[in-house]
């Protein structure tokens, strides 16, 4: 629910911030707003039914207002429904029922409407260029089709034609689209067609702009060659070259009357269904008449109270000026000595006070014109004062161009300092980031209110708030969810001050993703470009976000993966690991101690009639390719042994080598290999041994030392032949000599001090635990090496055998 | 490259290169952390042997606390580079010989390439 509004508020619906005429309508929309003390919001979007999914996501904008936070709409439907018939303008409307509207430009059915004629006002300008200047090829650079006002435009210009007599030509007639570079286009194609012609009239001033750009070009002598006329007056018009003949459309009136009428409305008054407001026509420079503004407007001004009125229709001021052309006249009366002094005095001080109020100076050189010619008609009088009518114009002149001048540079230094902030606040990848982003930057470059919500999902059922700053200072405990009619929170539209707020959408590309409110001031022309610097900021955190997802995703897909290749890992060492198994003459113990990533140790006992083989490895690598490498192991061990129970170890490993490297580099596509020692354990005490690993342990009962025994043959897997380099070797067990097998596990088990426990400490533990059980002889020595280490980084296996010449 | 050091949390890999003999101190642990920057500096080095004509590559692992099994794989795929390239290089390590473990580690290597491998005390 909204909280209780302590002033009305009503929405302008415009689009393109930065177009002519949609800033008078704004200038004009807001002096009203602030003479009447009601906020103000304008929302921009792009024009209804545009034919590009990028110009209608804009539009989503329209679609936020509703009763929840407005009392009233104003629709410039002359700039956004270009694109719009009747019917649908009209089904427009609807959907704000009831809310009071009101119509600019263009008459609506069931609302109020503010409209010039639109049929009449193009029939004058045509006929001016008939009647007075005796042009009759005169080509038109019409609006879209779909524009109504574009049609009458039209109407006006072939009922012109007829009453003067003029044929219809339709290859004179070329649609244009409202836009400079339109006119331009179309102008070209009328140059590079057949048909000449003599004069050219265009349904705005905009497409007139472009016309002409191509005809100077072309050298093509306006209004000698070809005479131009347009329709609307914006600012441009005047100081275009030549100075673009015109109606002029008193946007600003319209703009006031459109919103009085919806405060009316809102009061419980009712308005007119339709307001006809005249027009002028401009005849400039461009049409051949080279005249000076407003003449006609003095035919009839005889007394001073009818000149002070003239004076006033003249300049569109608010009623705080109300008095100007008093101050003016006051100042020319009187004795002629320091007249000129008070006079300028006088025209200084209108002027100061003209701009406060966001009046457009220019139109004071129309005030002087009419002095000039009222006056003009007093000879003497007239050559008095001709040089202060320069003068004055000199100081209007010199007044507007320095107003300019201040736009300008407050227009680029805006952009300046939007770009500094916009680098921080576009390069934000998450929300809160962006929050205080925009909740510094944005005041530091003049804004002193803006609110900005998101959608929360792309059902865009609700917004959040995610930053909300009043008057310089953040609005706290935002980011509840709320509907997207209700734009911010209330907080933020909780102000004793009157406002004119400026709303965005938030988009990227054609993705909506929100509202941007800001209140409007000087840099208002620049808003688009933070809009979309917010909007590319917001769509950059969410992919960021959605990057760090994904990423987080699939690095917990992959540990699972892990995990699993480690328990199946583990299940294999697990399951190779030799059980309950005797080899006659031998006490023997066995522990394989894993580490966390399991390794690749391996060892097997293999009985025979003759006695029995022993086999401990180790394979490189950790996880599940080295279980599967101690699994082959395993295999072909246990099938050689079995097959050929007196081989010659050498020669075991010899062939085992040619089929596991072929099994590793060619079917696994590793390049693993690993250690490996065969023992062949005869009865007598004999064993024959080959291979390379760690080196064989065996401590002698009778001088309880312990006697290293290095293996000198090569890893199996890594070499193709390993039979030059792989020899049997032999010792012989005595009784009560303890054979000791263990795998680097045990050796490089580190300290805090990175010492490893070592080959010497392994056999002075060995010599320690030696006359216990073999099992408690593993026991004891894997005890001393965990009371050695901090970790176990690599598996640890031991195998422990006594020789008795009588065990069975 | 071949003359860049590398440098992880407990693993320092120092080239120098001097009249033809690249010397490469290893330091710190040969873990499992250490085997990827290990592998990453021998396939440069290996590629790098002709062109800084290179005949001699000397590992000095006096100041190593350890090399895993992994890492010695590392060193064997370095030599049977030099050997499948046919690149006039012979490669030595300088061991500390009171770290036994040092030689016994390192001896299969000298057994798989006997006629490119030696061992020396430091």
């Amino acid at each position: 629910m909204a909280a209780v509004r302590r002033r009305i508020r009503v929405a302008g619906l415009l689009d393109y911030v930065g177009g002519p005429y949609q800033t008078d309508v704004r200038l004009s929309l807001e002096r009203v707003a602030r003479e009447r003390d009601v906020d103000l919001i304008l929302a921009y979007g792009q024009r209804l039914e545009a034919p590009s999914a990028f110009e209608r996501t804009h539009n989503r904008v329209y679609d936020m207002l509703g009763r929840e936070r407005i009392d009233g709409l104003v629709v410039v439907s002359s700039v956004i429904a270009n694109y719009c018939d009747d019917a649908r303008l009209h089904e427009f409307f609807r959907k704000y029922a009831p809310l009071p509207t009101c119509s600019i430009g263009r008459p609506v059915d069931g609302a109020p409407s503010v409209v010039v004629d639109n049929m009449r006002a193009m029939h004058q300008i045509v006929s001016h260029l008939i009647d007075v200047h005796q042009r009759r090829r005169i080509a038109y650079i019409g609006g879209p089709a779909e524009s109504k006002e574009a049609r009458d435009r039209l109407a006006g210009y072939r009922a012109a034609l007829s009453a003067g007599g003029i044929d219809y030509e339709p290859q004179l007639v070329i649609e244009g689209q409202f836009t400079r570079s339109s006119g331009a286009e179309v102008a070209e194609r009328l140059l590079g067609g057949n048909a000449g012609f003599d004069a050219l009239a265009t349904a705005n001033d905009e497409m007139a702009l472009g016309a002409l750009g191509v005809l100077k070009g072309r050298n093509v002598a306006v209004p000698d060659d070809v005479a131009v006329c347009g329709f609307d007056d914006v600012i441009d018009a005047g100081y275009s070259s030549p100075s673009l003949s015109t109606v002029r459309q008193p946007l600003r009136m319209l703009a006031s009357r459109g919103l009085e009428f919806v405060l009316e409305q809102i009061a419980g008054r009712t308005v007119p269904p339709i307001s006809l407001v005249q027009v002028e026509l401009m005849r400039r420079e461009s049409c051949g008449c080279g005249q000076p503004l407003g003449q006609a407007a003095l035919h009839g001004a005889n007394g001073d109270c009818s000149l002070r009125q003239v004076l006033a229709d003249s300049v569109i001021a608010p009623s705080a000026l109300q008095d100007w052309p008093s101050e003016l006249l006051d100042a020319l009366d009187g004795s002629p000595g320091g007249r000129e002094a008070r006079f300028m005095r006088a025209l200084g001080n209108v002027l100061v006070a003209a701009e406060a109020q966001g009046v457009k100076l220019e139109e004071f050189h129309r005030a002087i014109l009419l002095l000039r010619s009222f006056y003009g008609r007093d000879g003497q009088r007239s050559v008095e004062l001709e040089d202060l009518w320069q003068r004055s114009r000199t100081a209007i002149a010199a007044a507007a161009l320095r107003v300019q001048g201040t736009l300008r540079l407050n227009l680029e230094t805006a952009t300046q300092r939007i770009g500094w902030s916009g680098e921080r606040i576009s390069t934000s990848l998450s929300r809160p980031v962006l929050s205080a982003a925009l909740a510094e930057e944005l005041p530091r470059i003049g804004v002193s209110d803006v609110a900005v919500s998101l959608y929360r999902d792309s059902t865009c059922a609700n917004l959040e708030s995610i930053v909300a700053v009043k008057d310089g200072l953040v609005v706290p405990d935002v980011g509840a969810p709320m509907p997207p009619r209700e734009l911010a929170p209330d907080a933020f539209f909780d102000s004793p001050r009157q406002r004119t707020l400026i709303a965005f959408p938030v988009r990227f590309q054609s993705e909506s993703l929100g509202v941007v409110l800001l209140e409007s001031g000087r840099d208002t022309p620049t808003y688009p470009y933070l809009a979309t610097v917010v909007g590319a900021a917001v769509k950059a955190s969410e992919l960021h976000r959605s990057v760090i997802d994904q990423i987080a995703a699939r690095q917990r897909l992959e540990q699972e993966h892990l995990v699993e290749q480690a328990r199946v890992a583990a299940r294999i060492q697990t399951a190779l690991t030799p059980r309950d198994v005797s080899l006659q003459g031998l006490e023997i113990a066995t522990e394989m101690r894993a580490a966390a990533q399991v390794g690749g140790d391996y060892f097997d006992l293999l009985p025979t009639p003759a006695g029995g083989w022993l086999a401990i490895g180790d394979v490189t690598g950790h996880g599940l390719t080295a279980g599967l490498m101690s699994l082959m192991l395993q295999s072909q061990v246990a099938a050689l042994v079995n097959a050929l129970p007196e081989a010659s170890p050498a020669s075991l490993v010899c062939s085992m080598n040619r089929a596991l490297r072929d099994n590793i580099r060619n079917r696994l596509e590793r390049d693993d290999h690993a250690t490996l020692v065969l023992l062949r354990y005869e009865r007598s005490g004999r064993v024959v041994f080959a291979g390379a690993h760690d080196p064989i342990l065996v401590c002698r009962a009778e001088s309880r030392c312990v006697e290293c025994i290095e293996t000198h043959g090569v890893w199996i897997g890594a070499l193709g032949d390993v039979s030059s380099r792989t020899h049997d070797a032999e010792f012989t067990l005595r009784e009560g000599d303890v054979l000791v097998l263990h795998t680097d596990g045990v050796t490089e088990a580190r300290n805090a001090h990175h010492e490893q426990f070592g080959l010497e400490r392994l056999c002075k533990s060995i010599i320690t635990h030696a006359q216990k059980p073999a099992r408690d002889i593993v026991s004891g020595v894997l005890h001393d090496v965990g009371a050695w280490t901090t970790s176990i980084d690599d598996d640890m296996s031991l195998v422990v055998a006594r020789y008795s010449v009588s065990t069975g | 490259m071949a003359l860049e050091s590398v440098t992880t949390s407990a693993f320092t890999i120092a080239p120098s290169l001097s009249a033809g003999v690249l010397t490469v101190r290893l330091q710190g642990t040969g873990d499992t952390l250490a085997v990827s920057p290990l592998e990453s500096y021998l396939d440069a080095a290996g590629r790098q042997i002709p062109e800084l004509a290179i005949h001699a590559v000397v590992f000095d692992v006096r100041a190593l606390y350890l090399l895993t099994s992994s890492a010695i794989k590392a060193l064997l795929g370095f030599i049977f580079r030099i050997i499948s390239e046919n690149h006039s290089c012979r490669v030595r390590f300088l061991v500390d010989e009171h770290l036994s473990w040092q030689r016994r580690c390192l001896a299969a290597l000298v057994r798989m390439a006997p006629h490119l491998v030696a061992i020396e005390d430091g």
